[in-house]
């Protein structure tokens, strides 16, 4: 136990807020729930029939029960040895098969957070900054087993998010507050597909395209009076994401995965944005990802020994942050993954747990950070929605 | 080791609640910082037009007599009995009554040194007005009037058979008389505008005479106004006055101050900054102000401020939600529309120097991201 409040402690004193959302579009989350957090994109070659993993449409004909997920986020940071934390809810969805062949899925995740605080003084005054809102993506997708060894997968994103930024403007004759707040609302289609190579290789493919990118539609106010300017603003630079994953089934409990995802952001995307300005010189790069993780299954997922009912995977992680400063600094964000699942005797309740360890940084005019994010995540399933027949 | 699940939920909460808020980072914390602000004034107004424009002066509130080095000035009425049952037979005489409001002296910086001034009063029934020549009709008469204080009565008696039985009409004025001031009146839109009264000799309910009247107001004013020749040098500068509705129209370039594309350019305040001649200009106040009132417009977007200028300087100049306005409409040139605000209350006017480059626009604005 000491050791228990002793980690605690440490941990406290090293986790922080990401000073990162307050430039483009925010911190942009490719995974949100236990699973593809510990695995990384490796997971879009994954299929499992007694579980359900919703990172490749292609995956949603592996199962033929109703499965139920949800998760939760919570993200801690550290800089300079002052610590915050926020806590959310990251994800919903429930997956429902649909004859033999068919399986369709329909839920909501996080995909961008803006909450950010900022301050600057300067010779003339000085300004104060809050940001609240972020993008959620609301998905409809359908998986379509081929044959044993190829499905495909299609999936349609609603992007709708809100921001609320209040700028405080403090000089010695005088005190504005203006707030823009506004809609984000975008659509975009996701492409997969998985294929089997013999027995020992799995490869997974998706390619999300954002067919119509997500647009800010607000007011610009200044508080007390009533005026106010109109905001329409395409986020021109929202990236089509490709995610390739390749699993080695190493043995029947044990597999290896590699991933790699490229994000692609429009170069002069940020060229006449306003809300989402960048500073001078910051320009958009393309995000390339690799993580490498081995998983271990359950040994026994009806065994009364919960060892045997728990499996668990770890690996690392690379990737490089979407902007990059005038200096052409790249910043970098490493981390160690790792997850731990639960399976209730039943077969029918999964608990999981995942933490990411890592630090990000890489050049000057931004702070170092250390994080750490910390899911959990349950999924129920059940033979819901299926005509039992009785002789 | 055994946790139970209790315990591990205490330890889970003690530990989310133990941190902090998220930070609030400042530009002391790392390089990194994307706000600024801009301030400038720049001598961008590109070009200055006037436009002329009089004041309707037959409905408006006041009406103007008098003689200054600037201007010439005296109105007319008309009476219309033709629709009447007035019985002027049976008058005995009649009043011509204007309600003084307040006297100005030659300008702004002098005092008013006489509490009576003469006024010259007329019959302009069908008469040529030429104020350059004082032809002001037939003349009747002058009265000494009480200028010191405001707001007062004065009262002119007519000549006897100047308006009498089966008259339908009848056209009066008033003109100065002496120079070096100009007196305002009640006008044509007051309903304290000019009015003749009727005396009639009737009995009181004691059988003893008792004079009444029956008052009749002014059915039309008509205003006379000249600018004295060679005072206002046209050619060097444009006028705003407040005997006039003129207006100036100033064309700015905004791009100095425009920083359109990549953040957000919120105005914090501004001015227009014309460039008055104090010494060509002459304001008045009814206290120890001297001020003089602008409305600014911008046409496009329909908003406007009103700007005060005073003899040190200006007492009020926020333009800023025009300006915001034309950079919200990414406009590179607006064109901004300066003319008095109490147009007709006062003799005051300003005098704007016809070049363009004098005058100036100040902007003083945050960015949200420095560009």
């Amino acid at each position: 136990m000491r050791k228990l409040i002793l980690i605690l402690f440490l941990a406290i004193s090293l986790m922080g807020q990401s000073a990162y959302y307050r430039l483009g579009y925010g911190d942009i989350y490719p995974t949100t729930d236990p699973l593809g957090s510990s695995l990384g994109h490796g997971v879009v070659a994954l299929e499992d029939s007694t579980r359900i993993t919703i990172h490749n449409p292609a995956a949603l004909s592996s199962s033929n029960r109703v499965h139920f997920g949800v998760s939760l986020g919570s993200e801690f940071r550290s800089i300079d040895n002052i610590v915050s934390n926020k806590t959310r809810l990251e994800q919903v969805f429930v997956t429902i098969p649909v004859g033999k062949r068919f399986g369709m899925s329909l839920g909501t995740h996080a995909i961008s957070d803006f909450a950010s605080g900022y301050e600057s003084s300067l010779d003339m005054g000085s300004f104060s900054e809050q940001s609240i809102g972020g993008i959620w993506d609301f998905h409809l997708g359908l998986g379509y087993a081929l044959s044993p060894s190829m499905k495909l997968g299609l999936k349609l994103h609603k992007f709708q998010g809100q921001i609320r930024r209040e700028f405080t403007i403090l000089t010695d004759d005088i005190q504005d507050m203006y707030v823009i707040k506004g809609d984000i609302s975008g659509n975009s289609i996701e492409g997969g597909i998985i294929s089997n190579v013999r027995e020992k290789v799995s490869l997974g493919l998706t390619v999300n395209i954002p067919f119509d990118k997500p647009t800010l539609s607000g007011r610009d106010s200044l508080t007390g009076s009533d005026a106010f300017a109109e905001i329409d603003e395409e986020l021109k630079a929202w990236p089509t994401t490709i995610k390739f994953g390749v699993i080695y089934h190493h043995s029947k409990n044990v597999n290896f995965m590699a991933g790699i995802a490229q994000q692609l952001f429009s170069e002069s995307g940020f060229s006449e944005a306003r809300v989402f300005a960048l500073p001078a010189g910051w320009s958009t790069i393309p995000v390339a990802s690799f993580q490498l993780s081995r998983q271990k299954l359950p040994t026994d997922r009806t065994s009364r020994y919960w060892t045997k009912r728990t499996g668990w995977q770890a690996g690392v992680s690379i990737k490089n942050y979407y902007l990059s400063p005038d200096n052409g600094n790249m910043i970098y964000e490493y981390s160690l993954i790792s997850g731990a699942n639960l399976a209730l005797r039943n077969g029918r309740s999964l608990f999981e747990i995942s933490g990411e360890f890592g630090s990000r940084g890489g050049d000057e005019s931004l702070p170092d950070e250390l994080f750490a994010r910390m899911k959990f995540g349950i999924q129920i399933n059940d033979m819901w929605f299926k005509k039992v027949k009785r002789r | 080791m055994k946790i139970r699940i209790p315990f591990a939920v205490l330890i889970t909460a003690l530990f989310l609640w133990s941190c902090d808020e998220p930070l609030s980072y400042d530009n002391a914390s790392f390089v990194y910082n994307p706000f600024s602000f801009t301030e400038d004034t720049l001598n961008n107004v590109t070009a200055t037009e006037s436009r002329a424009a009089e004041i309707e002066w037959g409905s408006h509130f006041r009406a103007w007599v008098g003689e200054t080095q600037y201007y010439k000035s005296g109105f007319t009425v008309d009476f219309v009995f033709s629709d009447t049952s007035l019985d002027i037979a049976g008058v005995d005489s009649i009043q011509f009554q204007v309600n003084h409001f307040l006297t100005y002296p030659e300008n702004g910086a002098d005092t008013i040194a006489s509490t009576y001034l003469n006024f010259g009063y007329y019959e302009t029934m069908d008469q040529a007005i030429d104020l350059e020549s004082s032809s002001y009709g037939n003349f009747l008469g002058t009265d000494s009037m009480n200028i010191s204080g405001g707001s007062n009565s004065w009262k002119y008696t007519l000549p006897l058979g100047l308006i009498t039985e089966g008259d339908t009409t009848a056209s009066l004025g008033i003109f100065p008389a002496t120079t070096e001031y100009l007196s305002s009146f009640y006008g044509g839109g007051s309903v304290s505008r000019p009015l003749l009264n009727f005396f009639f000799h009737e009995p009181d309910t004691a059988g003893d005479d008792s004079a009444t009247f029956i008052t009749f107001d002014a059915d039309t004013l008509y205003m006379h106004l000249i600018e004295k020749s060679g005072v206002f040098d046209r050619s060097q500068f444009d006028y705003i006055s407040q005997l006039k509705n003129d207006s100036l129209i100033m064309t700015l370039d905004l791009q100095g101050f425009m920083f359109g594309g990549d953040t957000i350019q919120h105005v914090l305040s501004s001015s227009v900054l014309p460039a008055i001649d104090d010494m060509a200009s002459s304001l008045y106040s009814t206290d120890s102000v001297f001020r003089f009132s602008m409305i600014v417009e911008d046409p496009n977007s329909g908003l406007s401020a009103t700007i005060e200028y005073g003899g040190d300087g200006y007492n009020s100049n926020q333009v800023k939600d025009v300006i915001q306005s034309a950079i919200d409409d990414k406009e590179d040139v607006i064109e901004l529309i300066l003319k008095p605000t109490n147009s007709g209350y006062s003799p005051g006017f300003l005098a704007i120097s016809k070049d363009a480059s004098a005058s100036a626009l100040y902007v003083k604005s945050s960015l949200a991201v420095r560009p």
